[in-house]
């Protein structure tokens, strides 16, 4: 049976049939299906059941259906074949279809053991007499968990049959069971179950479940009509000594039964000391309506203490009561603060137009959270002549009021307020003028436009109230053509003295006709007009004049103005979102900047803009001797400025800084702030940038060169800004649940992140069956050294446990493409997580999503291995091989961390396949040993026993035969008990020699400097253990030494030999991650195992 | 149980009605910077897996609250917690004003503590309605993650507790909390759009499917009795036990729930005509074929309210995710994070005082805070949770019986339909009853 898809997932009108995903098998019939599941247990194929848990919720349409589909159950259930989970199962859709036809059968399954919690939880299911009474036989049946099951489900059914057997058990002994039943008495809730609760008594364990019952009960017997009873008990269980929770709720049912008893109690209440007993008094009163309970509730309102006032006059507030307002308004003069504001704002209900010259003179001279109460209230004072009232009473009185009112009317919106406004615009009061303009900013109807203009052209003195007005109200204006018009009319007319303000109004406005008409006047006789031209353009609201500006930077008359022009350039070019525009804009001022003066007004100018751009900008003055000490004053200026926003950029700018200027002080303020941009950021980090879509397509463009062959990337998420990428009907990715986040001073790129304490995880959907994937992603450890994570697509893991590059140590993100099997993308969509696996949580940077351009399937060898960028490349084809085997060592040597640190430094040189066996036992002795040229020792069986003979023998075949060998740190220590490893490794470890010095800085220098492996080496510093405890006379040559602090002697730490046809390269370096640090160290490794490998140590 | 009388609290701002995120009063500070712990809120939280963790990292780092509890039935993830507040909390520890934070895996030994007034509940969903009753039965307040409850009954069970003990209740639906989402809202109610006569909702879909997972003994560590609680037995699978209980629907209706729950909510707010009288309802589904994963993961739902208005609810394959409400003169499209509407001066615009303001908040936890204190209820109150709750079982139900169905929110139930109303109800397995 063939359901049709859907069509258009948008029409309303169609009704749309199911559509299961059309899979590889033929669809199932219900026969079929119901074939199937007698024989079904956890963990096999179970696509009958998914078949049938939606056919017969469809199927049954009618009542013979679902009988018929109910018998079918109803025999797999009685077959004594069928498995143990099918008959579950079956029970589970018998709650869907299941008949009292059903029950009999039921009802027999009670008596099994097996299946009598199934069947009570059908039975509880299926609706009718037959089920109760099926019930029923239950208590005295059952003991114990499931005895408290039927008891449950006879509460559910709210059976009053059972009361008295129900009754009985709340007495019995056990009082798990008399809490189920006192909580089935409960929902029962007649007057018999309400008696028996009554005298009911329960371990402090069990007694929510006897509490909820009894008020429960009360509800009921209420809902039924019972009212004396049910006020009994809530009387009995307000006046219960504790606990106070379960009292006031008591206290709550009886306001909803009996608003007559209530309301002594409740207002009674109202003064305890109890503050829960209290707020939720208050409360309370919201139930019990009228004019009595306001009278009353004001007369207690004077005796209250002062945080139960403000709790009660916010409620007396909603009650609107009108007659309450007299006292209320006593309280406008109370000594507590809190209480003011709240009978003030309370006074906003109940107060009539009277109240305005109070509020208004509270207004002007209260301060705080009463000032703010005050102002509210005239904004929300409801008496329906108030708006009114407020024109007539703004028109007149003292300035300081009436600048309130006006205020007022602006909360407000009061209509038809432009008349009066435009007078109070013309007092004689400068602060009323000022209130009135800004009203008329949030109010003032559009057709008072070319009015305020005029009153601007007409102004004496400060004029940034009425400016702000014609800006506010030209906005509303509905042509935006009008704004200028009016403004442009009246600067030609304006006597000069007006010119400015109508010209700094009209760059605010901007527009081409207000630019032309701008710019006329930048030649103007008056200088004050030029002035206020010139410094509209600069503030221009867009771009527009950026070239006049330029111009005027180079040519106008006075250098004033030249810096003027450069400044605003500057300020217009710091706007320009685009990067790239951006220092294009920066770098079209360097030509124009020929003077040694001019430059340096430049560089400081890029002072006030700071910005990854100018910082690079005055970078590139570093070069010119004229105004180094300028520019490196700047480069110092801006990299300060920049380091919240953008680390990176500032260690790039110290880095040149340090280079090209050897200024002592600069150099130390250079190195300060170096270090500075490179530390962690502190505490404070969260708020991520809003998605911005120009920014994230830079970044995906970015990652899309980098893609490998054959891939292009369909989705991109710069996690944090990005929630998902992609388009309907195409390759989608979203993230999951998880929080985004933006490290403090960390760049958008890496720096903000999703996190989750488990796993963070997205889908991709859209994903098309013929393609192949691969994802992406970049991760950083901005703050910590501790995190570690795995990869997975669905269940299936893409990457082991890894630990992520570490800001705190100043290591930068790195990223990674992992192929994801098709098998998983073929169903069209997966999950991808990256799961913690170590502290604090997991954090990913940037995920995307490629696709194989090709068809077909790729698999794991089509795809290209992972390549951390900027780290290890991929091998080349005819790469020798090369074996790192570790796995254990004496436990202050991280081998887990240093292997990998190993293997990614071999892999820097191409021609070097490295592959990691942490399973050393293993490896020694395989016979796959053969197939590498070279095998790196990175382990030593720190208190394990030496391997067997044969594999001893089979590891020393390997060497003699020509395989390469590289040994590391204290592989030296490894088979004490081999005589013939000392002819192998040259040296071995003498347990009573001196270990080694110190951990610390030491030099290495090379002795042999015309071997093939150290030739053009310079010597090194490195972190590391210097080991003094190397023994043994096999012939070998010495490449490097250092020498201890400790006895002054020079010790090897690189010597070469060879054993039979193999190469061998020992190296005691290399404790920890950190002793791989140094570059020289690397290096040495790389060379040596190239060597090793038959290859000249460094590629041609 | 309750409050001890001694405890003083200062009411500040929350008392005078200006809506303050929660603060307590620089003269109850004490000499470690926190309030004195006499007057801290102490909070228990139940579930700290991946979302309760964050809820319990916060009242850890919150001077205003006292930690007491962490219970899950995982052993490490309840140790973990602790182990993080304990740090938080040595110097109290040692100066023996504090005598440290308990781990539980039984929610009982936490909820009938005496010395806890409010419990965080981030568990999975089948649990949401247990652990929030028997919190509020011992007098605690509930802040409880979404969605409400796994069942329509299990919502009223929760609603009715709610108001029968009159706690504060906030749903863990935190867009109530975020300004663009009450402004969508605002602008939709207030007429700013016209008529609205079409809201569309889309979430994340969720899983397409989990394995067929094989039965094993549950690992020490985890305390799978009270991991299964109500649901109806089945052995322990790696599968099924974190996370993935999502796509299952023994313990959840999947994304078109948990997810769903978040932008109904919103969309309801803007358009309260979806949980008023009787809305029409059809639905279409993706479901896994096999697996453990039973869910849908692709839906197609169409509502139809009284008035005319109609709901498109979606997962995010069929609609641009976000909450859009259109009428015929603009529309708003709301997201985490973004507000987009036309005409675009409708983001500029502020409401007049006669408009309806919807219940301000800035802070989701620091609501709830606040209300416990004036015991008003919290921005996410029972009733909006339970319609929103609600919302996305009926639209789930609707898609699993694959006819036009139709809901009366007075009576809380579909009308002339029993396969549809059995799905309002299940079961609970021995000893678990609502």
């Amino acid at each position: 049976m063939k359901l049709p898809r859907p069509s258009c997932p948008l029409c309303p009108f169609l009704l749309l049939l199911a559509a299961t995903l059309l899979a590889a098998e033929p669809p199932l019939t219900l026969d079929q299906a119901f074939a199937q599941v007698p024989s079904y247990d956890y963990g096999q194929p179970d696509r009958a059941l998914h078949f049938l848990e939606l056919e017969i919720a469809r199927a049954a349409t009618d009542a013979p259906k679902k009988a018929q589909l109910a018998e079918r159950f109803g025999a797999i259930l009685a077959d004594a074949k069928s498995t143990h989970a099918a008959k579950v199962w079956c029970c589970q859709q018998l709650l869907l279809v299941g008949t009292e036809a059903q029950v009999p059968m039921l009802a027999k399954l009670l008596d099994d053991e097996k299946l009598a919690e199934m069947a009570r939880f059908t039975l509880e299911g299926i609706p009718g007499e037959a089920s109760l009474a099926a019930l029923r036989t239950c208590l005295d049946k059952f003991k114990g968990t499931p005895l408290m099951g039927a008891v449950n489900s006879l509460g559910i059914r709210r059976d009053a049959k059972s009361v008295l057997a129900l009754a009985k058990l709340l007495v019995g002994p056990d009082p798990l069971v008399a809490a189920a039943a006192a909580e089935a008495l409960g929902k029962i809730g007649n007057a018999e179950a309400a008696a028996a609760l009554a005298k009911a008594e329960l371990p402090a364990k069990q007694t929510g479940a006897l509490h909820d019952a009894q008020l429960r009960c009360a509800q009921l017997l209420a809902a039924a009509g019972d009212a004396a009873n049910a006020e009994k008990l809530c009387e009995q269980v307000w006046a219960s000594k504790r606990p106070v929770a379960w009292r006031l709720a008591g206290l709550a049912g009886l306001v909803k039964v009996s608003k007559e008893k209530a309301t002594p109690l409740v207002l009674d209440a109202l003064g305890s000391d109890d503050e829960l007993i209290q707020a939720s008094a208050v409360q309370l009163t919201k139930e019990l309506p009228g004019e009595k309970v306001t009278a009353a509730l004001v007369q207690r309102l004077e005796k209250l203490d002062p945080k139960g006032q403000a709790l009660l006059l916010n409620v007396i507030a909603e009650r609107g009561d009108r007659s309450a307002a007299p006292a209320v308004a006593k309280l406008m003069d109370a000594k507590d603060d809190v209480v003011r504001s709240a009978a003030i704002r309370a006074m906003a209900s109940l107060g009539d137009s009277g109240l305005i010259p109070r509020l208004g003179a509270m207004a002007a001279n209260e301060k705080g959270i009463v000032q703010q109460a005050a102002r509210a209230a005239l904004a929300a004072l409801s008496a329906r002549d108030a708006d009114e009232r407020l024109l007539a009473a703004a028109a007149e009185g003292e300035p300081a009021v009436r600048s309130e009112l006006l205020r007022a009317i602006a909360a407000r919106r009061v209509p038809n307020a432009t008349p009066m406004l435009l007078k109070a615009a013309a007092d004689a009061d400068e602060s009323v003028r000022r209130a009135a303009f800004d009203a008329l900013g949030v109010v003032g109807a559009p057709e008072c436009y070319p009015k305020l203009v005029e009153l601007l052209v007409a102004a004496q003195g400060d004029t940034q109230a009425i400016e702000k007005a014609i800006l506010a109200v030209g906005a509303r204006l509905a042509n935006p053509a009008d704004r200028a018009t009016p403004l442009i009319a009246a600067l030609k007319a304006a006597p000069t003295a007006a010119k400015p303000s109508l010209l700094r109004v009209l760059g605010a406005t901007g527009g081409a006709d207000a630019l032309a008409a701008v710019r006329t006047h930048i030649m103007d006789a008056d200088a004050q007009v030029r002035d206020a031209a010139f410094r509209t353009l600069t503030a221009w609201p867009d771009a527009e004049p950026a070239d006049d500006l330029l111009k005027m930077a180079k040519d106008a008359e006075n250098q004033r103005y030249r810096v003027l022009a450069l400044r605003g350039y500057l300020r217009l070019a710091g706007e320009v979102k685009d990067e790239a525009a951006r220092l294009k804009m920066l770098e079209a001022i360097r030509p124009i900047a020929t003077t040694a003066e001019s430059k340096k007004f430049l560089l400081g100018m890029l002072g006030d803009a700071p910005d990854a751009g100018a910082l690079q900008v005055a970078t590139s003055f570093l070069d010119d001797a004229e105004v180094r000490s300028e520019a490196a004053a700047a480069v110092l200026r801006i990299g300060q400025a920049v380091l919240a926003s953008d680390r990176q950029a500032v260690v790039a700018a110290m880095k040149t800084l340090l280079e090209k200027c050897k200024d002592e002080a600069v150099v130390k303020q250079a190195e300060a702030l170096h270090a500075q941009a490179l530390k962690p950021p502190q505490a404070g980090g969260g708020s991520v940038p809003e998605y911005d879509k120009k920014r994230s397509d830079g970044m995906k463009a970015d990652v899309a060169a980098r893609a490998p062959k054959g891939y292009k990337v369909v989705c991109y998420l710069n996690c944090g800004p990005d929630a998902s990428d992609g388009e309907k009907g195409k390759p989608t990715l979203r993230v999951g649940e998880a929080n985004a986040y933006r490290w403090p001073g960390a760049d958008i790129r890496h720096g903000t992140c999703f996190f989750t304490s488990d796993d963070v995880n997205f889908e991709a959907t859209g994903l098309n069956p013929r393609k192949s994937y691969q994802l992406g992603f970049s991760w950083w450890d901005c703050d910590h050294d501790t995190r570690a994570q795995s990869v997975w697509a669905g269940n299936t893991k893409l990457l082991e446990k890894t630990k992520l590059p570490s800001g705190a140590k100043g290591e930068k993100a790195v990223e990674k493409v992992v192929p994801i099997p098709q098998a998983l993308t073929a169903k069209g969509s997966v999950r991808i997580s990256f799961r913690n696996e170590a502290q604090p949580n997991a954090v990913v940077s940037e995920v995307w999503l490629l696709e194989s351009e090709a068809d077909g399937p790729q698999g794991e060898a089509g795809a290209p291995a992972p390549a951390p960028v900027g780290g290890a490349s991929l091998p080349r084809e005819g790469a020798k091989k090369v074996l790192i085997i570790t796995g254990i060592d004496y436990p202050g040597h991280p081998w887990k961390q240093t292997a990998p640190i190993l293997a990614d430094i071999l892999r820097k040189d191409a021609r070097l396949a490295v592959d990691v066996n942490d399973n050393w036992k293993a490896a020694l002795a395989s016979p796959k040993l053969a197939d590498y040229s070279v095998v790196v020792l990175h382990m030593m069986n720190w208190e394990t026993p030496d391997p067997p003979a044969e594999t001893l023998a089979n590891f020393q075949k390997f060497v003699a035969d020509g395989g390469g060998l590289v040994l590391v740190h204290f592989a030296c220590g490894s088979f004490q008990k081999w005589p013939e490893f000392v002819k192998i490794a040259g040296r071995v470890w003498n347990p009573k020699m001196r270990g080694h010095d110190p951990h610390g800085k030491f030099a290495v220098e090379f002795t042999e400097v015309k071997h093939p492996i150290t030739e053009g080496l310079k010597p090194f510093e490195t972190l590391d253990e210097l080991y003094t405890c190397l023994d043994g006379e096999t012939p070998m040559t010495i490449l490097a030494k250092a020498t201890s602090k400790v006895d002054k002697k020079d010790y090897p730490m690189a010597f070469v030999l060879e054993y039979g046809k193999g190469k061998v390269f020992h190296s005691p370096l290399g404790h920890d991650a950190r002793a791989f640090a140094a570059e020289g160290v690397g290096e040495l490794f790389r060379r040596g195992t190239a060597w090793a490998a038959g290859l000249p140590p460094v590629a041609k | 149980m309750g409050h001890a009388p001694s405890r003083r609290r200062f009411l500040g701002a929350a008392a005078a009605g200006i809506a303050a995120p929660y603060f307590v009063h620089g003269s109850v500070l004490g000499a470690e910077g926190r309030a004195a712990p006499s007057d801290r809120l102490r909070t228990g939280h139940i579930g700290v897996g991946g979302q309760g963790s964050g809820h319990f990292g916060a009242c850890v780092g919150n001077p205003a609250l006292q930690v007491m509890a962490a219970c899950d039935p995982y052993e490490s993830k309840r140790e973990s917690n602790r182990s993080k507040a304990n740090a938080r909390y040595a110097e109290q520890i040692e100066k023996g004003t504090f005598k440290g934070c308990d781990a539980y895996a039984d929610f009982r030994d936490l909820v009938t503590r005496d010395d806890i007034d409010a419990v965080f509940i981030a568990s999975p969903e089948f649990w949401h309605a247990l652990h929030a009753i028997w919190a509020m039965r011992y007098g605690k307040d509930v802040y409880c993650e979404k969605a409400m409850t796994l069942t329509l009954y299990e919502s009223q069970a929760v609603r009715d507790t709610v108001r029968r003990h009159r706690r504060v209740y906030q749903l863990g639906t935190q867009q109530r909390s975020d300004r663009n989402f009450r402004f969508a809202a605002e602008l939709a109610l207030n007429g700013y759009l016209g008529k609205v006569h079409t809201v569309k909702v889309a979430v994340p879909g969720g899983s397409a499917g989990l394995p067929i997972a094989q039965p094993k003994p549950a690992p020490p560590g985890i305390d799978y009795e009270m991991w299964l609680g109500p649901a109806p037995w089945k052995p322990y699978t790696d599968t099924h036990c974190s996370f993935n209980w999502y796509f299952i629907y023994d313990y959840c209706i999947g994304w078109i729930g948990s997810w769903g729950v978040h932008h109904i909510d919103s969309a309801l707010w803007g358009a309260p005509a979806f949980h008023t009288g009787k809305v029409e309802i059809e639905g279409t589904a993706k479901f896994p074929e096999q697996g453990m994963g039973n869910c849908s993961y692709s839906w197609r739902v169409n509502l139809l309210a009284e008035n005319g208005q109609r709901m498109f609810f979606t997962d995010d394959g069929g609609q641009p995710h976000g909450v859009r409400f259109e009428g015929d003169q603009g529309w708003v499209h709301v997201v985490r994070g973004g507000i987009k509407a036309e005409p675009e001066s409708l983001l500029r615009l502020s409401l007049k005082p006669a408009d309806i303001h919807l219940y301000e908040s800035h802070s989701h936890h620091g609501n709830f805070f606040d209300c416990i204190r004036t015991r008003r209820d919290p921005v996410s109150d029972v009733d909006a949770g339970f319609r929103a709750t609600v919302t996305t079982i009926i639209a789930d139900i609707a898609t699993r019986v694959g006819r036009k169905v139709t809901f009366d929110w007075t009576a809380e139930r579909f009308v002339n339909d029993d396969v549809a109303n059995s799905y309002l109800r299940r079961p609970m397995r021995s000893p678990w009853t609502l």
